[in-house]
């Protein structure tokens, strides 16, 4: 029997369509970011040394998966991790990882209203970090000042907030992090 | 429920109007909108779209032919680009328009209109349903070519008077500071009507 082509190549266009839908949303300030949102969208961003780098759901034919984590171990620590990627050079990427320890049943409410609860790097019980990849392997940076804002939406089952931090590593290499959002699914354990 | 009353007080106003010179025309376009803002953006530029819709014009005073009442139901896209870091990104903001207008004929061929355009958001290419504002409200005037012609030609500048943007003022570090409400839209549209229906009509 002769075996048509048609399905075959209907079948790759779909393939190509599905890996081409791209949800990422701008920011109609700055597009080249995602927009502030807090509605779970999986989606982070931010300017590291003035270059854009972000997270953003695509969906291809084997889902949508999403770079970026939102985790509470306890009640009383929070593990916020994004893996973000430069738009004009997708193999440059990118990881900031916050924790957040000794949370207060205080924290989790102030989290929950207007912006969210902001939590300063000059308290040692919150940590920020960039981590960099090489073919030597993982560095990390520490913040050295800077924030990060939590707002916890349980209606939507989100986790938003913003962050912005400076960081220089051992060799003297500086990280300016700025204008830093994300949004994840969330939901507390 | 604001912009439904000013609909429906528009349309009882015509139904009022015992007997009236009408015309309807199609109308489409090209449109250069731009946006005001407080300093927010990086460099701006203007950007060239397209609307397309229907009109109805009616003279409601017999003693007074050269002023009209008009109004136009418009698509229109309104926007801006944004250059940065040598890049253009392009803003699209899509309306549906209301625009009620007086006009009035200074010559057989030639006149002026002014109004206000009642625009209902629509869909945009960034931000979120919640990023833009759902109204728009625009003062605009302009001026009309060969009105009596089968096909006419009309220009006209549009201001917006409220701002199209709800959103947050993030600081590069500190993060979101508040709320603001920014961005208003300018627009010149350019384009061809074609007349319809023309005739003496009875409400």
């Amino acid at each position: 029997m002769k075996k048509s082509g048609f399905n075959t190549g209907l079948f790759f266009a779909l393939g190509i369509f599905l890996s081409s839908c791209d949800g990422f949303v701008p920011d109609p300030i700055d597009p080249r970011l995602p927009v502030y949102s807090e509605s779970g969208k999986n989606q982070s961003g931010a300017m590291i040394n003035n270059l854009p780098f972000k997270d953003h759901p695509r969906v291809t034919v084997f889902g949508s998966p999403s770079n970026g984590y939102i985790l509470n171990q306890t009640d009383t620590t929070l593990i916020l991790e994004f893996r973000l990627s430069d738009q004009n050079n997708l193999n440059d990427v990118k990881s900031l990882h916050f924790s957040i320890e000794k949370l207060t049943p205080g924290d989790w409410k102030d989290m929950e209203k207007d912006f969210g609860k902001k939590f300063s790097f000059e308290n040692p019980s919150i940590k920020g970090k960039i981590i960099t990849y090489s073919n030597d392997g993982e560095i990390e940076t520490l913040a050295e000042s800077g924030q990060i804002t939590v707002k916890h939406i349980p209606g939507s089952k989100a986790m938003a907030g913003t962050f912005g931090f400076t960081a220089q590593n051992a060799s003297g290499k500086k990280y300016e992090i700025r204008f830093g959002r994300y949004d994840y699914f969330f939901q507390r354990l | 429920m604001r912009y439904k009353f000013i609909v429906v007080t528009f349309f009882v106003f015509f139904i009022q109007i015992p007997e009236g010179f009408a015309q309807v025309r199609m109308m489409a376009g090209t449109n250069y909108s731009n946006i005001r803002h407080d300093g927010r953006l990086e460099k701006t530029q203007g950007q060239m779209s397209l609307h397309l819709g229907v009109n109805i014009e009616v003279v409601p005073l017999r003693n007074i032919p050269n002023l009209s009442i008009k109004t136009d139901l418009l698509l229109i896209q309104k926007g801006y680009t944004l250059r940065l870091d040598g890049s253009r990104y392009r803003v699209n903001l899509e309306y549906g328009s209301f625009a009620p207008m007086v006009k009035y004929a200074v010559m057989e061929d030639f006149s002026i209109h002014s109004g206000v355009e009642f625009n209902r958001f629509m869909g945009s290419n960034v931000g979120e349903d919640v990023t833009f504002r759902k109204n728009e409200k625009a003062l605009f005037f302009g001026f009309d070519l060969f009105n009596s012609k089968r096909l006419s030609f009309y220009t006209r500048a549009s201001f917006g008077l409220t701002p199209v943007l709800d959103y947050y003022d993030i600081d590069p570090i500190e993060g979101i500071q508040g709320r603001i409400s920014d961005l208003y839209t300018t627009t010149i549209m350019l384009g061809i009507q074609l007349n319809i229906h023309h005739e003496k009509i009875r409400f």
